[in-house]
């Protein structure tokens, strides 16, 4: 707390309202790793309740419990544990975010992505979207849109056009 | 729930990031919002290797039409042409699967025994060797035309006609056989098991390759001891009993494997590609280099 870089994002609590309501407090050091949040802090703008309006209380819960899983405590050693213990704790987060993936259902998963795509979490986004790219991966177009329910609103001819510009990916 | 409807489109075009160039082409097929997602540059320039606009800015080739090219065209434009970079000495591409770089060195670019005696070895324009002299006649042709035709498309086809290194070496006749490529590793995708292979075909009249082997090897320079691999190939048996030791590229030439090593960071310094063979008693003739291309294993 001594260094001025560090008091702009002080352990004082931002107020977090999800879109059914719910009060979640978080600290700033851990709310900073949401790029809209982080924002928010250096605009001076976080007095009271912050809605966040899309993003529901089970899906936010999920959230800050992946930052707060992301953040380390000791803020005067934050830069330094970073690049000095990232090798050795890589494997241990790593396996920590895929369980917390893996426990996800279908609708938590993309509820996921929303509200981590608007509260601008790079990595939480990129982790749940490695997921679904996982479950896409080599598979047919048929088996995707069952896995998905994916309704396509092209025609026949408008899909057959396509086929036709990706050629190369259907050999 | 649909996903489509549920996930807005930069969700979906960040999953699609994270699958291949093939599974995003088939992707496009699933809905128009995937159509859309997976046709869009964020997604694309994520295969695209991260120093393609410095590669390409190196390039000989009006760099400006492919810079404002949609990156998913782009992209299939790498790996389907070759381009000329670094003043043409080494031809560039892609790896469709993967988008992982491909680098030939051009024979200008290798270090030849005797290359520069224009009795043991020559340079030939590529575009008037015997077979090429039709088709490229025939391209020229029908480029013309083309462009006549249809004015400012021609811009984009003509860049696949110069794909092609100026100048290939034709071995007249030597005893000492000795041709060496070295390329920096950092020119190559780190993480990544490449593959080299020597790019060549027969002059109408060859001699000297038919029985005795010539040494392949292949290892990076300063640690030979470690990295060094040899291999000795017939490069034209004649006896039908021996399978054929190259495979047809389909662009008129053939290739035949020197071998692989897997680049960590591109950090390792430089690999070396070498081709030897020294024979006292008769000398050898008849092979035409067009160079030494390094590519990701399949």
């Amino acid at each position: 707390m001594s260094t001025p870089s560090s008091s702009v994002f002080s352990y004082r609590v931002l107020k977090l309202k999800s879109s059914d309501g719910e009060i979640f407090e978080v600290k700033q050091t851990v709310a900073v790793q949401s790029g809209v949040l982080k924002q928010m802090m250096e605009d001076g703008c976080t007095e009271g309740e912050i809605p966040l309006n899309n993003v529901d209380s089970p899906t936010l819960a999920k959230i800050i419990e992946w930052c707060n899983k992301h953040h380390d405590d000791d803020v005067e050693g934050r830069v330094l544990s970073q690049e000095k213990e990232k090798e050795k704790e890589k494997a241990d987060m790593k396996r920590w975010e895929s369980e917390f993936i893996d426990a996800l259902n279908r609708d938590e998963l993309y509820f996921l992505l929303i509200g981590s795509n608007y509260m601008n979490i790079k990595e939480l986004l990129d982790c749940a979207a490695q997921k679904v790219a996982g479950m896409v991966k080599g598979k047919t177009p048929e088996a995707i849109r069952e896995m998905f329910n994916i309704q396509s609103d092209f025609t026949e001819e408008e899909e057959k056009a396509i086929r036709k510009e990706n050629q190369w990916a259907f050999n | 729930m649909d996903i489509c409807v549920v996930l807005p489109e930069d969700c979906i075009s960040r999953i699609i990031s994270f699958t291949s160039p093939r599974d995003a082409c088939r992707s496009s097929v699933l809905s128009p919002a995937f159509k859309s997602a997976a046709d869009s540059d964020a997604v694309w320039e994520t295969f695209l290797p991260s120093d393609y606009q410095q590669i390409i800015s190196s390039s000989s080739s009006t760099t400006t039409t492919l810079v404002s090219l949609p990156k998913k065209d782009l992209y299939f434009y790498l790996c389907d042409s070759h381009l000329l970079v670094n003043n043409g000495t080494l031809s560039f591409s892609l790896n469709k699967e993967n988008g992982k770089k491909c680098y030939m060195v051009g024979a200008r670019r290798l270090s030849i025994v005797w290359g520069h005696e224009p009795q043991y070895w020559t340079w030939t324009d590529q575009r008037l060797l015997p077979e090429s002299r039709y088709v490229f006649f025939f391209f020229f042709f029908f480029f013309n035309v083309y462009s006549i035709a249809f004015g400012l498309k021609i811009n984009k086809r003509v860049l696949l006609v110069c794909k092609r290194f100026a100048q290939v070496a034709e071995l007249k006749y030597v005893w000492w056989f000795d041709v060496k490529g070295r390329l920096e590793t950092k020119f190559l995708s780190s993480k990544t098991n490449y593959v080299a292979y020597l790019v060549f075909k027969f002059a109408n009249h060859r001699h000297g390759f038919e029985d005795r082997p010539i040494e392949l090897s292949f290892y990076l320079e300063g640690r030979e001891c470690e990295t060094r691999r040899n291999k000795k190939v017939v490069l034209d048996p004649q006896r039908n009993s021996l399978p054929q030791p190259y495979q047809l590229r389909g662009d008129g030439w053939m290739e035949i494997e020197m071998g692989e090593f897997f680049n960590e960071h591109g950090a390792d310094g430089v690999v070396v590609c070498s081709l030897f063979d020294f024979d006292r008693f008769s000398p050898k003739g008849g092979l035409i280099v067009e160079g030494i291309q390094l590519r990701p294993k399949n």
